[in-house]
């Protein structure tokens, strides 16, 4: 027997893969699933996308995009990686902006392999990226 | 020579001699066509309102429930009593019906189970498992705790006294749901017909 489309476990309907991106680095808070339904949480451990139903496609069975946004001071060596993200959205988001709560700083190519410096004097969480948003 | 009438003919005779019609040799005996959550045998009953049947289909492989008029109990579309209509049937009174387009929208509501949080609830004894009903408000507002498609629509010419109406159908087959809620905002529900 093939698996019931739609259920949670298992990519099969359009809720099934997609995703809201995770903020690997905030505190997390878990969301809650059942078989077709998905209910995230307000909070910065989640990000949304500002326009259509706040979800991205993603091909993995459970998770999805998310990103990590690391700091180390002094001196501010801060990075930024974004991990599963898939076509068309890597290249969607070159050359868009992250505004961390004290500063912002454009996406380049080096975040989506194996991250790059992200500027100085970042905070996590990151509160938009391109045309993402914390869910509130 | 004698000529008998038979299935699928039949013959006239005169002084002139017969005429045979065999334009019914293949008579059609088929059932007519329903699909899922179609709004059946719509009819004014002896106390004045319309009354209708649904036909049954499923939502996530579950069957929905529709308040039967005759037992005043909910009971599943696909139910089969004997000496009692099948599908079940549903009345609607005047306060089924929105007064300004007297019209009532036949409605699916279902809702996420409190404790699974499957959708739609497959508890049967909750107010969360899928339901047909008539409405009266052509825009309702779908909350965390229930969605709302229409199947339909029923329009009146008197919402108390009705003595015509007329049956709108929107959804025609069998639906597959998902419900997803993203921070504080409602949640929301997508359909597809399956």
């Amino acid at each position: 027997m093939g698996y019931i489309i739609g259920e949670y476990s298992y990519p099969a309907t359009w809720r099934a893969i997609r995703t809201v991106v995770s903020n690997f680095n905030a505190t997390p808070s878990a969301p809650t699933f059942g078989d077709h339904n998905a209910a995230y949480p307000a909070s910065a451990a989640w990000i949304k996308t500002t326009a259509g139903n706040g979800l991205l496609r993603h091909t993995h069975n459970i998770g999805g995009p998310e990103i990590r946004f690391t700091q180390n001071t002094p001196p501010a060596t801060d990075s930024l990686r974004l991990e599963y993200f898939y076509d068309p959205y890597p290249v969607d988001l070159l050359g868009r902006t992250v505004t961390t709560s004290t500063s912002s700083f454009t996406i380049i190519a080096g975040h989506f392999t194996g991250g790059a410096a992200a500027g100085t004097g970042g905070t996590t969480p990151v509160l938009t990226i391109g045309y993402f948003q914390n869910i509130t | 020579m004698k000529i008998q009438p038979g299935v699928g003919y039949t013959f006239d005779s005169s002084s002139k001699g017969f005429t045979l019609d065999t334009s019914e040799q293949f008579p059609d005996n088929s059932q007519p066509y329903r699909h899922p959550f179609q709004i059946i045998n719509a009819r004014i009953n002896a106390g004045g309102n319309v009354i209708y049947q649904v036909q049954s289909g499923i939502i996530n492989n579950i069957v929905p429930l529709l308040d039967d008029y005759i037992s005043s109990t909910t009971v599943l579309l696909d139910r089969v009593t004997a000496g009692v209509a099948a599908p079940p049937t549903a009345e609607l009174v005047s306060g089924s019906y929105d007064v300004t387009t007297k019209t009532s929208y036949i409605a699916l509501k279902s809702g996420p189970d409190a404790t699974t949080n499957d959708f739609p609830s497959s508890d049967v004894t909750s107010a969360r498992y899928p339901v047909v009903i008539g409405g009266n408000d052509p825009a309702v507002a779908d909350t965390d705790t229930a969605g709302y498609i229409f199947l339909g629509t029923i329009t009146v010419d008197n919402v108390t006294t009705p003595t015509t109406f007329t049956v709108s159908q929107n959804v025609t087959g069998s639906l597959w749901a998902d419900r997803l809620k993203l921070g504080t905002t409602t949640a929301v529900y997508y359909y597809a017909r399956i």
